[in-house]
């Protein structure tokens, strides 16, 4: 009779295959579980980022106060209870955008690179398009001149925007290259009857019928005649430069005062009539330019994680203008953006 | 009567020099309790192997559609339109989607398709020198899968709209191999969307 060990080896194999059958399965149903719990809790958190981020824009949305948004308004918002949760609030609308600036308008303002022609800025920014990045301009305007002082995400006011500007936009948003030509003329019209020191400006309340029906529910909230840039929040050589280019009288020591005056207190247009002068504020085109309301305004939210993990949620939201019948405040979400 | 160490020993002795065979009834006995052991053991590995094969089939399943709800999540949350747009451009069949402004890039495409029940997540650009410029050839794209999940019965693919039938996202609808399994949505937002007119 075999007294030898094969039954062994026969049983070692297979404890072998079962085992690492069975380890298979835990490693595999350990990763499944793990990916799952990370998951849901990732979800949670978001969902938690976007609770926050709510409650900011009904706050902004409450704000007493709706034809200004001030210094104090955004510390206050970015003010926040959990410890676990930082705010930041930023206005990324006023700043010179480059979609839309006269080209000369560029060059005066002082932040076109010395020796570039505008026109070569203009014909670069037409065979481009509009962009929501910058970047590729460093040939036009300094890299940190860019980060600092332009941005993308600002209306397209229909009195300071680049006539070409405005027709490419109508094309975009019609493609409609006859109807982008006739409203390239009307506003052509318009600037025509512009006097020295007398600009013939279509006003907010102006604006629907200057577009009329139709083209009004092409163009509008995007293309509109409020001022695009926040006085609270302009950067000091823009407002220089604009001061500089509309002539107001001592524009460095004027800015002074304005920058002066906007950390401590909520500015009115009538406040900056009184400050910079009717002629040179109401009656040219610098308060299409120079207003109180913030457009475009960005909020970052960081939730602190375990071990100095962090998860984040950006988002852009829009102030959409009033419409004749309505006063009420409405932002909506032009961008969201999760990082960690 | 107290049974000594000897004696206990003697009698083990006894017991294991006995050269008698088993009884009849010792045997079947033996058998009868060998049997039910196996049995008892066979049942239990195969209900646990059936359990951990369930138990994977569930997690693997369950993980299978995070993973892909994640991703889609992920690209279609990476498609950026600009604010200025009236709309969105884009082509679409009930198990194709391709979107433009993948990345902000208007000529970088998020593709979504659904052939032979695997879900394919791919992107579509202009391919080397052309990248950047505007161009009507469809030739100088490039095209490449990200990532392919299986196995589907069935995948609907159409963009997400919201009650003012503007579209901010894309939509999914899965209907699983195994069709006593529910079907399920993935409805995925875009990163930037238009801005509609506000009426």
């Amino acid at each position: 009779m075999r007294e030898n060990g094969s039954t062994t080896i026969l049983v070692l194999a297979v404890v072998v295959i079962l085992t690492i059958a069975s380890s298979w399965a835990f490693l595999f149903l350990q990763y499944n579980t793990k990916y799952i719990a990370e998951s849901m809790r990732d979800d949670e958190e978001k969902r938690l980022l976007i609770q926050e981020a709510e409650r900011l824009v009904d706050l902004l949305k409450q704000d007493e106060t709706p034809h200004a948004n001030s210094v104090s308004e955004k510390l206050m918002l970015e003010n926040s209870e959990d410890v676990t949760i930082r705010v930041k609030i930023e206005d990324v609308s006023s700043r010179l955008n480059l979609n839309w600036i006269i080209g000369e308008e560029l060059k005066e303002s002082g932040f076109l690179i010395q020796g570039v022609s505008y026109f070569d800025f203009q014909a670069f920014r037409y065979e481009n398009g509009f962009l929501t990045d910058f970047s590729c301009y460093t040939d036009f305007v300094q890299e940190e001149d860019l980060a600092r002082y332009f941005s993308p995400y600002n209306y397209f006011n229909v009195n300071i925007c680049a006539e070409l500007v405005l027709e490419e936009l109508y094309v975009n948003r019609t493609d409609d290259r006859e109807g982008a030509e006739i409203f390239r003329n009307d506003i052509r019209e318009v600037r025509e009857q512009n006097k020295p020191g007398l600009s013939n400006n279509i006003e907010p309340d102006m604006i629907h019928s200057f577009l009329g029906d139709d083209n009004y529910m092409l163009l509008y909230p995007v293309v509109n005649a409020q001022p695009v840039m926040n006085v609270h929040f302009i950067p000091t050589a823009i407002l220089v430069n604009l001061f500089r280019y509309f002539k107001v009288p001592d524009p460095e020591s004027k800015a002074d005062n304005l920058i002066h005056l906007r950390e401590i207190s909520e500015l009115s247009i009538e406040n900056l009539t009184q400050m910079l002068g009717k002629r040179q504020y109401t009656q040219s085109r610098l308060h299409h330019f120079i207003g109180t309301i913030t457009w475009f305004w960005e909020i970052e939210i960081i939730k602190t994680l375990e071990n100095d993990n962090f998860i984040g949620l950006r988002w852009i939201i829009a102030r959409i203008p009033n419409t004749e019948n309505s006063e009420q405040i409405i932002y909506r979400l032009v961008k969201e953006e999760y990082f960690k | 009567m107290n049974i000594t160490a000897k004696e206990k020993f003697s009698s083990a002795k006894k017991i294991l020099n006995n050269n008698d065979g088993f009884t009849f009834v010792e045997l079947m006995i033996t058998l009868v309790i060998t049997s039910l052991l196996i049995i008892g053991i066979s049942q239990g590995l195969i209900s646990g192997t059936r359990i951990i094969e369930k138990a994977t089939m569930y997690t693997n399943s369950t993980t299978t559609f995070l993973e892909m709800d994640d991703l889609v999540r992920e690209m279609v949350g990476r498609v950026y339109v600009p604010f200025w747009y009236s709309e969105i451009p884009v082509e679409e069949n009930s198990d194709y989607l391709e979107i433009p402004f993948y990345e902000g890039e208007k000529d970088s495409f998020l593709t979504i398709s659904f052939n032979n029940s695997y879900l394919h997540i791919g992107l579509k650009d202009l391919s080397g020198d052309g990248a950047g410029s505007i161009s009507e050839n469809e030739n100088e794209y490039q095209s490449k899968i990200i990532r392919s999940f299986h196995a589907f019965s069935k995948i609907t693919i159409e963009p997400a709209v919201n009650s003012e039938q503007e579209i901010f996202g894309v939509s999914l609808s899965v209907y699983p191999m195994d069709e006593s399994n529910p079907p399920f949505a993935i409805v995925a937002p875009f990163g930037s969307n238009p801005l509609y007119s506000a009426d």
